[in-house]
């Protein structure tokens, strides 16, 4: 079976019909040639030319992961969940139409000083007690999303629903419900006769997630606290605010760069804007707390596949802010507590760069041997302005995909790789003064992470896949991979993932 | 021609986003305001020398506590605050004494702040002080509460000193709701709602230096998990006008006279968030709940609107016939004090919230200084409940008679003179 390697300029249709069999699909969508522009199909517009063939799959996994000691103990010491997930990818003339859905069932292990979830999203206003431990999680998600164009033009929407559910069963008993709805929209104009396509998207994001914090045992040590960043906490409402919520809105834009044969230049530039605030229900909605992140990310490249050989360069560029207010209040009249103020305490900024290489070789029609080189440079700057505190932390990261993929007999594809990648120290401050008034579990949190994460730490793992064709159509495919992060004072954790699919 | 357009349309989306994520205000955004404090001085104290003095400033949000030694150069960040002013005087006539002033809840904004203070002259009183306040209670194994709180007072000067006359009031106010009464009489009263008098002509129960005086709800013998109060040295009694809740009485401890109790039953000491105090009445009982009732209006707030109530059926007690109040509240519900800084600048607790299922057993004591040449020991008094006190520590009852410290039974084994100082 020939593989199709190079598609003509638009010729998305006749792409798509030279790439006839599963066994192909397949070899096609591990191709890396297919994600080293994954910056510009955040534009659903964009997105039509991701892969110019049909792709789905059903698959069922497992994945663990886990180590020692937590790295950061408010983010857990790792995850256990199985779940089922649902990917298709079709087309149809010039239409693309893809689609998504996903339920996971788990248990996120040894969450300390964090009784919310979406630490990423929400953080650093969790609201902890003392104790923490497993906690239980379920997720869904939704997503899905058409793209079209002519001539001329293109343009695509996508919409996408994620919730959890987050509750643990035994004392203390959070139960927390997110939700998280995606829309965007975007278009794109062929510039001249080229196959370059200037696009711009538009996206929306609502969030929000529901918190209840129980404690069954009345005897226990049942206080909790509302954590404003780096080891500090809102004193005054410590102990109250058992029912709370976070209500969030992102707003975030693309311009991109895109030839829709995959073959050239390629750039992107997103901004986002996401502003959340952190209300506790129990006392007539008090805003405690709000945080604004402003995102700037930018990515261009070269993309050149051949016959026989593919080349792929990229570089990237991300900055963002992170702005934490907490809102004063005057004395409460009646349980309903004036708002006198807000002070801007907590900052965070992060600044990440990467350079990204690929070079592919097709020694014959049926193997792929893939070269992955990157570094990338990374500065958290996380701050609190009174009492002063401070944490930086930043690396330069190489690391090294190599990978090798076989079609054998036309119907077995094979596919291993191996992953390396270190992370070395470039410049670090910890300003975290212990404050005797503060319980020093929550102060050690970040003394904890600092302590890891600035020396010089270490992944490596391998990755295979196979599948096999029970027809031209369909296909049976199991994945497994295994990662190993080591870090200094034999800290370390594992990644284990298996998979069984059923493609077509 | 189009790339190049595009390239430039890429650029002004870029420059709004660094617009959007750069430093947009400075490295410092948190801004100092000044404060100006003004300390307005007792009369008796204008012509002393004041020989140093500590300005603390708590941040109500954080807890964050800044203290100053001068009124000089005082810069804070936007807030709401505490303020504790601590001054060693000396007087004209020789004799060195500390002042105080307090003031909660006052807001720092931008801009010139100025603050005045009010500040008394703390010379010690020269009678009994409150040792102990053990207002929750023991707890039988299926949860039921034994009844069997006690304040216990104490002779912390070197001369023998009655207790005859003493009147034990608990607050009305709570020290976990803020109203705004009108008329606001805190300056100068202590509004109460429960008033019972020691009995005796002045020289009924004399109380030694170094000794307790011991006042009890129920001067019951030991029961489940509770301790003998029988050797109490006088109970609260209520004649109650409601016949399922009636009181015990133990006749062979003397019961102290009823001036005034809010409850139609039986007077229970509230479980955390009230103020407990002793006084001398300047008046006869019968001319204070003549001459000095209470009144007021406050507004109510709710979802459904504002709504003026009126407070009645409570006392409002002159501040100068206190001689010793400490306010109580749960830790994490406390929202103001509930008599004025010249009684308690502070406020201690027992409960660590208004449900705190984990409150009995524990009491709240007086920190003992050191153990005097008689071997007695002397306790702190600096009006600063939050200074003074021992909070959430086992009872001197339990630890003397080594009774139960929790509903299981545990007995307890540790004897201390003030909750937390061992006994050796």
């Amino acid at each position: 079976m020939a593989l199709a390697v190079a598609a003509p300029a638009s010729g998305l249709e006749a792409d798509t019909a030279a790439v006839v069999t599963v066994a192909q699909r397949i070899a096609r969508h591990s191709d890396m040639m297919r994600t080293m522009a994954r910056e510009a199909y955040d534009n659903p517009a964009v997105r039509q030319w991701e892969q110019p063939y049909d792709y789905s799959a059903i698959s069922a996994d497992y994945d663990y992961s886990g180590g020692n000691r937590a790295v950061d103990v408010q983010r857990g010491k790792g995850s256990a969940a199985w779940g089922f997930t649902a990917d298709s990818c079709i087309k149809h003339k010039s239409s693309t139409l893809w689609g998504s859905a996903s339920y996971r069932n788990g248990r996120r292990r040894g969450v300390c000083w964090n009784e919310s979830s979406d630490a990423d999203m929400i953080y650093p206003y969790f609201t902890a007690d003392s104790i923490g431990g497993d906690m239980r999680m379920e997720t869904y998600s939704f997503a899905g999303g058409y793209a079209d164009h002519n001539d001329r033009w293109a343009w695509g929407a996508s919409a996408s629903y994620d919730a959890g559910l987050y509750y643990r069963n035994v004392d203390p008993r959070p139960r927390n419900t997110t939700g998280r709805l995606d829309i965007a929209a975007g278009g794109a104009v062929r510039i001249g006769n080229s196959d370059y396509h200037a696009g711009i998207s538009a996206g929306y994001r609502k969030y929000k997630q529901s918190c209840d914090i129980e404690f069954v045992n009345e005897l226990s040590d049942n206080r909790i606290w509302h954590l404003t960043g780096l080891g500090t906490h809102y004193e005054r409402f410590a102990g109250l605010g058992y029912s709370h919520y976070y209500n969030g809105h992102r707003w975030g834009a693309t311009a991109n760069l895109f030839p829709s044969s995959r073959r050239g230049a390629v750039a992107s530039v997103e901004v986002t804007s996401f502003r959340f605030d952190h209300i506790l229900t129990a006392l007539n909605k008090l805003p405690l707390q709000s945080a604004t992140d402003n995102r700037l990310s930018a990515s261009a490249g070269w993309l050149a596949p051949g016959r026989v050989h593919d080349f792929a360069a990229t570089v990237s560029l991300t900055h963002g802010k992170r702005i934490g207010s907490e809102n004063i209040f005057g004395d409460p009249a009646a349980s309903i507590y004036p708002q006198l103020g807000s002070l801007s305490l907590y900052r965070h900024i992060v600044t990440e760069a990467g350079v990204n290489l690929l070079w592919q070789w097709r020694p014959e029609r049926s193997a792929l041997l893939s070269v992955n080189p990157r570094v990338e440079w990374n500065r958290s700057d996380e701050s609190y302005a009174d009492p002063h505190r401070r944490l930086l932390l930043s690396s330069v990261a190489p690391a090294i995909t190599v990978k090798g993929a076989r079609t054998i007999g036309g119907a077995w594809h094979a596919a291993v790789s191996v992953d390396v990648a270190c992370t070395l120290p470039v410049d670090n401050i910890c300003e975290l003064p212990y404050n005797g008034s503060i319980p020093a579990g929550m102060q050690s949190t970040d003394i904890r992470r600092y302590d890891i994460l600035s020396r010089s730490h270490t992944l490596a793992g391998v990755r295979a896949d196979i599948s096999r064709a029970v027809s031209d159509r369909y296909a049976l495919g199991i994945s497994v991979s295994y990662f190993r992060s080591s870090y200094t004072q034999g800290v370390h954790a594992d990644c284990v993932d298996a998979s069984l699919s059923f493609i077509f | 021609m189009k790339i190049a357009k595009f390239i430039l349309a890429a650029a002004l989306l870029g420059g709004m986003s660094v617009q959007l994520t750069s430093c947009s205000d400075d490295d410092t955004p948190v801004a100092y305001y000044p404060v100006s404090v003004t300390v307005n001085l007792p009369e008796e104290i204008t012509s002393a020398t004041i020989l140093d003095e500590e300005y603390l400033f708590k941040n109500v949000s954080t807890n964050e506590v800044k203290r100053f030694t001068s009124a000089a150069d005082i810069e804070l960040t936007e807030g709401l605050y505490d303020i504790t002013y601590t001054a060693h005087v000396l007087m004209a006539n020789g004799v060195e004494t500390t002042m105080r002033a307090m003031s909660q809840s006052v807001r720092i904004t931008s801009g010139e702040n100025a603050v005045n203070l009010t500040a008394y002259n703390t010379i010690e009183a020269d009678d009994l002080i409150i040792a102990e306040v053990f207002n929750t209670g023991t707890t039988n194994a299926t949860g039921a509460q034994n009844r069997d709180s006690y304040i216990k007072l104490y002779n912390n000067t070197d001369k023998v000193i009655y207790a005859d006359g003493l009147t034990l009031f608990e607050s009305d106010f709570s020290t976990i709701q803020k109203y705004d009464y009108t008329p606001d009489v805190m300056p100068t009263h202590v509004v109460v709602r429960t008033l019972f008098t020691v009995p005796g002509d002045g020289t009924r129960f004399p109380v030694q230096p170094g000794e307790y005086f011991l006042m009890c709800d129920r001067a019951n013998r030991a029961s489940e998990n509770s301790f003998d109060l029988t050797h109490a040295d006088v109970e609260w009694y209520d004649e109650s006008q409601v016949a399922s809740q009636q009181d015990t009485d133990n006749p062979d401890v003397p019961n102290m006279d009823k001036v005034f109790s809010y409850s139609r039953s039986i007077t229970i000491l509230d479980q955390s968030q009230r103020a407990f105090g002793i006084a001398r009445l300047g008046v006869s009982a019968e001319q204070f709940l003549e001459d000095y009732a209470y009144t007021a209006t406050y507004d109510l707030v709710t979802a459904a609107g504002a709504f003026t109530m009126t407070k009645k059926d409570c006392y409002k007690l002159p501040n100068e016939w206190v001689v010793d109040v400490v306010n109580i509240s749960p830790r994490d519900n406390y929202v103001w004090n509930v008599t004025s800084p010249a009684l308690d600048c502070g406020w201690s607790y027992v409960a660590q919230n208004s449900s705190d299922k984990t409150r009995f057993f524990k009491g709240i004591r007086r920190k003992m200084l050191y153990l005097n040449e008689a071997g007695n020991p002397v306790f702190k008094d600096t009006n600063n409940s939050t200074e003074d006190f021992n909070a959430r520590v086992t009872p001197s009852e339990i630890e003397l008679q080594g009774t139960a410290i929790d509903a299981d039974g545990t007995p307890c084994t540790t004897r201390t003179y003030d909750g937390v100082t061992p006994i050796k």
